[in-house]
């Protein structure tokens, strides 16, 4: 991987040369012949810090963490506390839930996958890309009712409410599902007054409801705790566990060393820890009393 | 890896990416550009129309197809591995190659325009008097069609520069590899890490201005120039 790297990089240098050469060098001033000196200079400058930040990486062999995006800050204070931490290259790459699942079932290099959701994750286990029983929970989510112009004191706020009410799409962000299901437990679903305003996922929620855009809006708990904001959290017995669940992909090639990372995100002291960031344990009593089911 | 070096790390790989697209497209965008501009037939009109299609594709629908195309699965993505020995996607290579055909338009347009404006009397004269192909191409056509080179290369750059949605798709966000600024500023985004976010945009905002400015710099120069040398 490295040899192409720098084959590609020696390539460019060679070809950039050939094209500053031929293109611009004959019949022109010293003048333009100085700033073509200085282009080729930044180019190799360029190169050689390339490769530098290369060589500060290739020490150990990267074991990449793939995240969902609204779980990512939460995954990096976790990893602050990982045992022997200097010693591993952690790569952490967040994106989309959705996303992450078509690259690795595309053959991304990653090793660890924690998903927003458990239908990705039961995906992969069907299509067999997962190392066997690899699929754990490794929390819950909780959604929270949340305005950034007013102080809730009260779910009452909602009965009589009439503006926009902002929420993710329940059809494709397991957040939206959740708020879609706790409305419907207030039997405010069908009959509200309020106009729904739908984000493709909850950071857009977020930020819709944050910007003050939209005077009310259900969001993640995470989201409030982790940027220290005041919200009403909705009783879990209203809406089924948001289950997020991990697994380590079949290529891995540190397979023990996933499966250290994957126990320690298990592991009790993490496990409190993401009950502080807005999260419920993985064993926690209400997610086990309220049970996912989201493997439809 | 400090946020800081992860996102100068971010830095070099969009200048490599962008830089190595640019040189590729002018390669292949040039004599593509003259073929569509000298081009007599009805036909041309579907290729132009093929060439321009980027500009609509929504880019995460190209990187999705791009996705499926170099999977190690399917026959473009097992020919690359057969033939150097690494898997395509995810790779430097697949977002150089996406980015390639993202920005096409971008530097066969304007080029094309430039082509189609020249007169055939100078080519016909130079061939005459025995210049080859290629000569007649560098002592005339290049020099007259200059100020739509660097357009073309400014447009080609700039454009692969603030490239997201195909990146985001096929390249997978890795460190050093594929993860280059748009992405690393999506990412501070998402995790409302503003203050890097916010730090990143001004960067990527300011180094695109002082480098645009300084491509129509040079091409304005080489105008003025030659409208000296036309008036004297």
């Amino acid at each position: 991987m490295q040899a192409i790297v720098h084959v590609t990089l020696s390539r460019t240098l060679i070809l950039s040369s050939i094209y500053f050469s031929i293109v611009l060098m004959p019949k022109y001033t010293p003048k333009s012949r100085h700033l073509l000196n200085v282009l080729l200079l930044i180019m190799l400058a360029l190169q050689a810090s390339f490769t530098l930040a290369f060589e500060q990486q290739k020490q150990f062999k990267p074991l990449r963490i793939a995240v969902a995006a609204n779980f990512a800050p939460a995954l990096r204070i976790l990893l602050e506390d990982l045992p022997n931490k200097e010693h591993i290259n952690l790569q952490i790459i967040s994106a989309a839930t959705g996303t992450l699942y078509q690259q690795i079932k595309h053959g991304a290099p990653f090793d660890i996958f924690l998903s927003a959701d458990a239908a990705r994750p039961i995906l992969l286990e069907q299509e067999a890309l997962i190392i066997e029983k690899s699929r754990k929970t490794y929390a819950y989510g909780q959604i929270a009712l949340w305005s950034a112009t007013q102080k809730l004191t009260s779910l009452d706020v909602l009965n009589d409410y009439t503006g926009n009410l902002a929420m993710a799409n329940p059809d494709i962000a397991p957040y939206g599902k959740a708020a879609k299901q706790a409305l419907e437990y207030l039997s405010l679903w069908s009959q509200a007054k309020f106009q729904l305003i739908t984000g493709i996922n909850i950071s857009q929620t977020f930020q819709q409801v944050r910007s003050q855009a939209v005077p009310l809006g259900i969001v993640a708990y995470s989201q409030l705790k982790m940027n220290q904001y005041q919200g009403l959290l909705i009783p879990a017995e209203y809406y089924q566990g948001i289950s997020q669940q991990m697994v380590i992909i079949k290529t891995s090639q540190q397979l023990e060393l996933a499966q250290q990372i994957t126990d320690f995100i298990l592991q009790a002291s993490s496990q409190d820890k993401l009950e502080e960031l807005g999260y419920l344990a993985a064993n926690s009593p209400q997610a086990i009393r309220n049970p996912e089911t989201s493997h439809d | 890896m400090t946020e800081a070096s992860a996102d100068i790390l971010a830095l070099i790989t969009t200048l490599k990416m962008a830089a190595v697209t640019t040189i590729i497209l002018l390669i292949i965008g040039t004599p593509l550009a003259w073929y569509l501009a000298k081009w007599q037939s009805k036909k041309k009109v579907f290729f132009e129309a093929i060439v321009a299609l980027p500009l609509v594709l929504p880019p995460t629908v190209l990187g999705f197809y791009l996705l499926l195309a170099f999977s190690p699965t399917s026959l473009p993505g097992q020919i690359w591995q057969t033939a150097t020995g690494s898997q395509l996607a995810f790779s430097f290579s697949a977002i150089v190659i996406g980015s390639v055909l993202y920005s096409l338009p971008f530097v066969v347009q304007p080029l094309q325009k430039a082509f189609e404006q020249l007169g055939d009397q100078q080519l016909e004269a130079a061939a005459m008097l025995g210049a080859g192909p290629i000569d007649r191409f560098f002592s005339i056509v290049f020099p007259l069609t200059k100020a739509s080179f660097i357009t073309a290369t400014a447009l080609g750059f700039a454009h692969t520069v603030g490239e997201f949605g195909v990146v985001l798709m096929i390249g997978g966000n890795i460190p050093g590899e594929t993860r280059v600024l748009s992405i690393a500023l999506f990412d501070h985004v998402e995790a409302f890490n503003y203050a890097n976010a916010h730090l990143l945009s001004a960067g990527l905002l300011i180094a695109s201005l002082v480098l645009l400015s300084l491509v129509y710099l040079l091409g304005n120069n080489y105008n003025s120039k030659r409208v000296k040398a036309i008036n004297s």
